[in-house]
């Protein structure tokens, strides 16, 4: 479904976009409220790669819609790999 | 719909949504904690609505274990508490370790 396609392009771990935002109560500038949890539960496991400002990395990643990432581009999509 | 569960050791049930919530937005926030392949968001056939529960499909147990986790009560959206639970599988009724 070309939809669905463009959702997988579009939405990706680390941003949310103002819409979602918006409905969840949360502003720029703010953690998503998981994000406290992780420090009970560890990392996803589906993202070995991830980084969370102010969880396993700089505060500084914080940045509008921004609030961590996915290090490396490419590789880290769907699949799981060890 | 017969929103029948695949897999219940890879999908999990989330409750209490608000009928405006859109498939997007439900992408947007589970994609944060675990990759998601499929979800199941099934609208009633007359009212043209939302029934208030969707499926998400993670690609392992593992992901499915630990979203479950770490988001039952944990968001809120247009002020409902989003519940998250494992999907059991309509007949069979598996208990939690």
């Amino acid at each position: 479904e070309a939809r669905w396609m463009k959702l997988v392009r579009e939405k990706k771990p680390g941003k949310i976009s103002a819409d979602l935002r918006k409905i969840m109560n949360m502003g720029e500038g703010k953690l998503p409220p998981w994000c406290m949890k992780m420090k009970s539960l560890g990392m996803p496991p589906g993202y070995p790669t991830l980084k969370i400002a102010g969880l396993n990395c700089g505060i500084e990643l914080i940045k509008g819609d921004m609030y961590g990432t996915l290090s490396s581009g490419k590789d880290s999509k769907d699949k799981i790999k060890y | 719909m017969n929103a029948a569960v695949n897999n219940p050791e890879t999908t999990i049930y989330v409750g209490n949504i608000d009928p405006r919530v859109t498939k997007s937005q439900i992408y947007e926030l589970f994609v944060q904690v675990s990759p998601i392949s499929e979800i199941r968001y099934p609208k009633d056939k007359v009212l043209q609505m939302h029934q208030g529960y969707a499926f998400v499909e993670c690609c392992t147990p593992e992901d499915a274990q630990y979203v479950i986790k770490l988001m039952n009560n944990t968001v809120s959206l247009y002020d409902r508490v989003l519940k998250v639970r494992r999907a059991n599988a309509q007949s069979t009724n598996i208990s939690n370790p």
